[in-house]
């Protein structure tokens, strides 16, 4: 029941973040001779989010308030839904120009107009047929067949989509300086969703209690209470969700730091130094390197 | 209501061949309307109109910049697939109507 409380508040409180967050895109933000029509767009866009949140929580609610006839139903009822969001989406693509907050935002698309249309209309083609495709599959198909059609269409669709972006977007004229530039862009942002993976799988890995768990052993052994348990993992998964923010990686590598701190202490102190220890001791100088780096760098 | 108003005015706006290729022409990138009205036979009153209810549709937007009115290809895909179809269902409208002179229209402006 605490579950249905928590669901039945979330929903509509995502959506009214939703809309809120879409807001300034029509609300006067834009250029001051930005084309009539737009606005219709962004609004349109932002009452579909709103209206598939609202759609969910119906059936969530239905489900488990309602008759029993439509609890088997209803995983089928939020496939069709979340196919047909998608394709409402991908149908308003085409109509969207270079904005704040929506749509395939990157430093060229952004700055020209033209490949940003051109983009946006192959997208919308792709997410139209993508979300047509898995509304028709939870109909049609068993719960097998429906998992096939949506792991096709998100790798299809993920693949058809960098080909167009990369057939899209002409190439940059290379110089020693650029491929330079790129090379260390790839390998900072490497390095940073390695360490956001690990520390984000760290810490969920600490949230399941039960008596013979080795983290629940682990966090008896230190005498702090089970609570420091939980304490850590939001700590090792909240910063590894900041590292992958460009404003987030300084303090998401401190905080984790001091998690690592924490960690070769307990090392020392209460289970022995040992070659997991070498791993805690790798991990920190690593993140030691981000956070050095990250005050370097700009982005 | 609205929404169903512009749904209306949609459809009535595509329902024209002319106004099929205006449409056309636009998804090589925009065009002003002295660009547009060179690539057809028409008269240029006529082209004008047909870019009034085009705009008033929302199939396209007007973008100023400086001097010039670009329009620019503002269909959603739905309206895309709308238009082949309606070309393909009216081949005997298609033949009996002025062909616009196509030129090139692709990857003509940076």
């Amino acid at each position: 029941m605490l579950v249905a409380a928590l669901v039945a508040f979330t929903l509509p409180a995502a959506a009214a973040v939703i809309y809120l967050s879409l807001r300034p895109l029509w609300a006067g933000h834009g250029r001051a001779h930005a084309a009539v029509g737009l606005e219709q767009t962004y609004r349109g866009i932002a009452l579909r989010a709103v209206f598939f949140v609202l759609a969910l929580q119906v059936c969530i609610v239905l489900n488990l308030l309602g008759p029993g006839w439509l609890r088997p139903v209803a995983p089928r009822v939020v496939v069709v839904l979340a196919g047909l969001f998608l394709a409402a989406i991908g149908n308003a693509l085409p109509r969207t120009r270079p904005n704040l907050l929506f749509g395939i935002r990157t430093a060229r698309t952004l700055d020209d107009r033209q490949l940003w249309m051109r983009l946006h209309r192959a997208a919308g083609y792709v997410a139209v047929i993508a979300g047509v495709a898995v509304a028709m599959a939870a109909v049609l198909l068993s719960k097998d067949g429906i998992a096939w059609v949506v792991a096709v269409v998100a790798l299809g669709g993920t693949a058809v989509g960098s080909a167009i972006y990369i057939a899209g977007v002409p190439a940059i004229e290379e110089t020693p300086e650029t491929r330079a530039r790129r090379r260390r862009a790839i390998a900072w942002w490497s390095l940073r969703v390695l360490l956001a993976a690990l520390f984000f799988y760290f810490g969920l890995a600490k949230f399941p209690g039960g008596p013979g768990r080795m983290w629940v052993r682990l966090f008896d052994a230190i005498g702090f209470g089970q609570w420091f348990r939980i304490f850590t993992g939001f700590i090792e998964a909240g910063g590894a969700l900041l590292l992958l923010v460009p404003q987030g990686v300084l303090p998401g590598a401190a905080v984790l730091c001091a998690a690592m701190v924490g960690a070769l202490l307990t090392h020392v102190l209460v289970i022995g130094v040992g070659p997991a220890t070498f791993a805690v001791a790798v991990l920190l100088a690593l993140l030691i390197g981000v956070a050095l780096a990250s005050r370097t760098r700009a982005s | 209501m609205k929404v169903r108003a512009a749904g209306h005015a949609a459809f009535a706006a595509l329902a024209d061949q002319t106004r099929r290729d205006i449409l056309n022409l636009l998804r090589g990138g925009p065009r002003t309307s002295g660009q547009i009205a060179d690539a057809f036979q028409s008269s240029w009153p006529t082209i004008s109109r047909h870019l009034a209810v085009l705009r008033h549709a929302a199939l396209v937007v007007a973008e100023r910049q400086g001097q010039e009115i670009y329009y620019e290809l503002n269909t959603s895909v739905f309206q895309d697939v709308v238009r082949h179809l309606m070309e393909l269902m009216t081949p005997a409208a298609r033949a009996r109507h002025r062909r616009p002179r196509r030129r090139r229209p692709r990857h003509q402006e940076a």
